[in-house]
């Protein structure tokens, strides 16, 4: 019924205690002159945790919250709805406020944080560890903002050996590829020149009361150095980088460099990447050139430039043509640099750091997207600026996009896993081969524990000669077969799971 | 009268001796090793006949299971099979020559192989698999046959073979001798031989194998013209393989065929066709393993 009052009436959400046993102590005929009733949700929780399984429903305690119309002051209605018979207490839900900011002192000098409402990225919960590589001019891995997201080899010991025989001596904390020549090249991967470090700070520094605040302040930064403090480098240096930083797991390659000319090495190496599902991310090159420098030209990587906010067009410092991608924010970035220092920077090598750190971060918090999808959204999704017509990211926009798209994904990673098209085991070898003694050890690799499968070994007409079943543990396994009874000849073995039509082969021979 | 009774009642007496033989080589206690060995993947027609050609009058792949059976369109008969296997950089090949002599005494030479290219070498550093290289593997068994029929119901065939093998840098050699019978009838074969008599390979690691007996038995019937069903059983040691398979003659120029091999084990599921014109043939058959995959195999036959 409308009435006079109602044209002042506001509207409350009060929260009903129950003082009786009985539940519905709220009912609809319930009506007050001065408030009108809404809307009611009556809420149930148990009061001990331990007895609850004693606790039927009609003897929880409970609470309800309403939603009231009233021309009265929110206490005034309180105090009546605390006086009616069965309610103990009536108050207001009161709203709360997150008390949440960063706190590095100097963040403030982090403008590009407010384009594109960057910091909102920092609200997205990390599901996955993003290991990105910045190769570049090294990382001062001491640095105050970045010495805690600094990659570690644990298998490796500063000591002029290969520890963990990889082919490359003192790979603690990334790499260096400078002096190739020079035989004594080892792991030293810090920075003597600054850019490096300004890039890495960028993309991971950490949110730690000091300095600044990375993109993405969970993500680990993986350094691998290929200028020297000239800033002198070359395609080689870098393609071996690239190569490494591939074969160490990264997510993602932070290029913020480039040259007009391309080597069959470099194509190869961001070849290589691709194909290992490695997003590499790249500056299109300052001078204000009509021409996208390589890697960024290259279709596969993302180019990126640096734009003006304010006069939606490009900086004139930065390159544009086939190739780029995607661009932001580029001038006066303000990030780390070597001896707990800070400086600006200007240029698309700071553009790309951010678009990495902008990836790594969403990647962080939608796992299970596939390459492509991180890479099509990113640069195809991203709002298109007019009239400079170039995609500029907003993270609405993309955490949108990327939420739709994680669920779809999902979705079909789900169907793909119940039908078994990926297998839960891997590096499945007979070790050592040829066999010399009376039992064959098949080593494998699997995702998790008390997995049930099997192992058989074949002759080579497929007859079956040995067959036994596993547990898996967690990691590495290893089976061993009795093949005491197998003369010396080639054997072919499968190693399959229950759970799985996938079926691993490989053959080995019994030399005794 | 006397003398056509008397000559009857010799080839009964042969009839009986055969199945004494027959039932006397089934009673064996084949004790010697432990170990299956399977030739036929090297053939193509008896692959698809899921190797249940112990009584079947064969071509040139037949003296491979029974030096008795290889008597049919041999003679001056070249055979070449090359196949690879289950995808996995196994080759398998079979080359073959045939030569009859007064449709009495049929002679075969045979080189079946198997070369199996880069097979990872692994070791155990610091308790983590590691491969190291490869190397790769040669199996060489070169065989000469002689079948002998004895009357219009029976042959008889032994083959002499030589054993090569190389595993990486490591050769054991050997030989072996296999021998069988082939008893003819207007619908029904029956066939049985003796595989690995003797069969030794002395390996240069000082190692010395020996294959283990293999007793193989089988029927061929043929109820009506363009249609045979075989069967047959291998005996090593404990282990028993039973093969089927049905040929369907289209023509006299194409036949079809489907078998099972090792039934109840491994169940191979087997099938092929076999084009027969003047001077050539061609076979192919293909073979479904369920743990390992498929194999195609092609193989051909020509005259010279």
């Amino acid at each position: 019924m409308f009435s006079l009052s109602s044209l002042y009436a506001a509207t409350y959400d009060i929260i009903l205690h129950n003082s009786s046993n009985s539940v519905n102590f709220l009912t609809e005929s319930l009506s007050l002159t001065d408030i009108t009733f809404l809307d009611k949700k009556d809420i149930y929780f148990n009061n001990n945790k331990d007895l609850s399984f004693l606790i039927d429903r009609s003897q929880k305690s409970s609470l309800t919250i309403a939603r009231v119309e009233s021309n009265l002051a929110i206490e005034q209605v309180c105090e009546i709805l605390t006086a009616l018979p069965n309610i103990s207490l009536a108050e207001p839900n009161y709203n709360l406020e997150l008390y949440q900011e960063s706190l590095d002192p100097l963040s403030f000098k982090q403008d590009y944080l407010m384009e594109g409402d960057l910091f909102q990225l920092w609200s997205l919960v990390s599901k996955k560890s993003v290991l990105i590589a910045v190769i570049d001019t090294g990382v001062d891995i001491n640095h105050e903002d970045l010495k805690d997201v600094i990659y570690s080899n644990d298998l490796e010991i500063i000591n002029g050996k290969d520890d963990d025989r990889n082919g490359y001596i003192d790979d603690r904390s990334g790499y260096q590829w400078v002096n190739l020549l020079d035989d004594e090249s080892v792991g030293d991967s810090g920075d003597d020149h600054g850019h490096g470090t300004h890039m890495a700070g960028i993309i991971a520094s950490a949110s730690n009361q000091k300095g600044i605040v990375g993109i993405h302040p969970g993500a680990t930064i993986l350094p691998l150095k290929v200028f020297d403090s000239n800033g002198v480098g070359y395609q080689l240096e870098a393609s071996l980088a690239i190569r490494y930083a591939v074969d160490q797991g990264v997510d993602i390659i932070n290029c913020s460099w480039g040259y007009v000319y391309k080597t069959k090495v470099l194509e190869d190496a961001i070849a290589y990447a691709i194909e290992n599902d490695v997003i590499v991310i790249a500056a299109v090159g300052n001078g204000g050139m009509n021409t996208v420098m390589y890697p960024a030209k290259f279709q596969s990587v993302i180019g990126v430039g640096s734009i003006n906010r304010n006069s939606q067009k490009l900086e004139s410092f930065s390159n544009q043509g086939q190739g780029l991608d995607i661009a932001i924010s580029g001038k006066n970035i303000f990030s780390a640099a070597p001896g707990n220092a800070y400086q600006y920077l200007t240029g698309t090598s700071t553009s790309t750091a951010i678009i990495s750190g902008i990836l790594g971060r969403i990647m962080s918090h939608y796992p299970s997207l596939s390459t492509e999808s991180y890479q099509a959204i990113l640069t195809q999704s991203s709002p298109l600026v007019l009239p400079a017509s170039i995609r500029v990211p907003n993270v609405y926009t993309l955490l949108d996009e990327f939420q739709v798209k994680a669920t779809v994904e999902q979705t079909i990673m789900s169907y793909e896993s119940d039908h078994n098209h990926k297998s839960k085991i891997s590096n499945v070898m007979v070790a050592p081969s040829p066999v010399q003694t009376q039992e064959a050890m098949i080593h494998f690799i699997a995702e998790e524990a008390g997995l049930a499968g099997s192992i058989s070994v074949y002759n080579l007409a497929g007859e079956l000669q040995e067959k036994q079943s596993f547990i898996s543990n967690s990691d590495r396994n290893r089976v061993i077969i009795n093949i005491a009874n197998m003369s010396n000849s080639t054997y072919i073995y499968t190693v399959s799971l229950a759970e799985e039509t996938k079926i691993h082969k490989g053959k080995f021979a019994v030399l005794r | 009268m006397d003398k056509f009774c008397f000559s009857k009642k010799i080839k009964e007496k042969f009839i009986n001796i055969y199945i004494l033989i027959l039932l006397s080589l089934l009673c064996l206690n084949l004790s010697i090793g432990n170990h299956v060995f399977a030739q036929d993947i090297r053939l193509v027609a008896g692959y698809a006949s899921a190797y249940a050609i112990t009584a079947k009058e064969s071509g040139l792949e037949g003296s491979i299971k029974n030096p008795a059976t290889s008597i049919k369109n041999i003679n001056k008969k070249i055979l070449v099979n090359i196949n690879e296997s289950y995808g996995m950089e196994i080759y398998h090949g079979l080359l073959g020559f045939g030569y009859e002599y007064i449709d009495d005494i049929f002679v075969t030479a045979l080189l079946p192989f198997s070369s199996i290219a880069d097979i990872a070498q692994n070791e155990v550093i610091n308790e983590i698999p590691t491969k190291i290289g490869q190397y790769n593997a040669l199996h060489m068994y070169p065989q000469l046959s002689v079948t002998k029929r004895i009357n219009s119901k029976m042959l008889i065939g032994s083959s002499v073979i030589g054993i090569y093998d190389r595993i990486s840098n490591e050769v054991g050699k050997g030989f072996s001798v296999d021998t069988g019978i082939l008893l003819t009838g207007e619908i029904i074969n029956m066939g049985i031989s003796l595989q690995n008599i003797g069969n030794s390979k002395f390996w240069s690691t000082g190692k010395i194998d020996h294959k283990p007996l293999q007793l193989n038995t089988g029927i061929a019937i043929k109820p009506i013209r363009n249609l045979e069903f075989l069967t047959d059983m291998s005996i090593i040691k404990e282990k028993m393989i039973k093969n089927i398979a049905l040929i369907y003659d289209i023509s006299s120029y194409l036949n079809l065929t489907v078998g099972v091999r090792d039934i109840g084990t491994s169940n191979q599921v087997r099938s092929g066709a076999n084009m027969i014109l003047n001077s050539f043939s061609m076979h192919y058959s293909y073979g479904y393993h369920m743990a390992l995959g498929d194999s195609h195999k092609l193989g051909m036959t020509l005259d010279i």
